[in-house]
């Protein structure tokens, strides 16, 4: 898991049970098992999903949690002359 | 390797699309429609529109309009079979649950009196007032000549927004789509 996978289980949970309750609200889907059971588990699903595809704040073509690039080498010291 | 991380973040995409699509099939599936099983059979009429057991889904509601305090309902019931010992009860249904909001008690009714009173009209009070949304309502009759069970859909329109249920269910949801969101975030950066 590249994201945050906790944040992503909690938040879609509570993701689903409010939708579910906001969707009875505006009056598209009454409160039946599917909303209520359902759409909980999906939005788990979703948050967990999110947070293995971690798509945000990363470089094109660059995993999101891959290590930062090492900074260059510094420049070989010259040779001391000793005296 | 590189070729390997682009099929993994296509599936993780498609996963992502799966989830959405089980969503929105959940929404828009269709709710369980049932109306009246048994040899019962009833009416309302609710500002003008006459109800039957047929508005018994989402998209076709029992409307209860946004001034209903003192509405006045003209009802009938009737049931075709031996209506002696009977006993009933009203409930809205909430997930597997279901909360019961009215009954009627056992009743010997020894004239076995089969029907409503013609006149008969329930007048709503203001018990309804602050309350909005979709229910589904179950009812069911049982007496000595048989059982009948019973849905409708109730719609009770209104602001839903000016509720606190309905401001606060609006605004949970966002919130908690943002947090989802913000688990997209990989470690190590601030959300």
């Amino acid at each position: 898991m590249r994201g945050r996978p906790i944040l992503g289980a909690i938040s879609g949970f509570f993701f689903g049970v409010f939708l579910a309750v906001a969707l009875q609200q505006w009056s598209v889907r009454p409160l039946d098992n599917l909303s209520v059971i359902g759409l909980p588990l999906i939005g788990i699903a979703l948050g967990l999903l999110m947070a293995a595809w971690a798509p945000f704040g990363s470089r094109s073509g660059e995993p999101a949690g891959a290590a930062p690039p090492t900074p260059p080498a510094p420049p070989p010291s010259e040779p001391r002359t000793e005296t | 390797m590189k070729r390997r991380t682009g099929t993994v973040d296509r599936l993780r995409r498609l996963a992502v699309v799966a989830a959405v699509t089980c969503a929105v099939w959940l929404v828009a599936a269709p709710t369980v429609s049932a109306s009246v099983q048994g040899p019962c059979e009833g009416t309302a009429t609710i500002d003008g529109v006459t109800y039957d057991p047929s508005f018994d889904s989402a998209s076709k509601p029992i409307v209860v309009p946004e001034d209903r305090s003192g509405l006045r309902i003209p009802y009938s019931g009737a049931i075709t079979a031996q209506n002696t010992n009977y006993l009933g009860a009203v409930g809205i249904v909430v997930g597997p649950v279901t909360i019961n909001i009215a009954d009627w008690g056992l009743d010997e009714n020894v004239d076995d009196v089969r029907a409503t009173n013609p006149d008969a009209v329930y007048i709503l009070g203001s018990e309804l007032d602050s309350i909005v949304g979709l229910y589904r309502v179950t009812a069911f009759h049982d007496a000595d000549g048989g059982s009948c069970d019973a849905d409708a859909m109730v719609k009770l329109e209104g602001s839903v927004m000016s509720t606190p249920v309905g401001a606060g269910a609006t605004a949970g949801a966002v919130l908690a789509g943002v947090a989802v969101l913000a688990a997209g975030i990989p470690k190590g950066k601030k959300p």
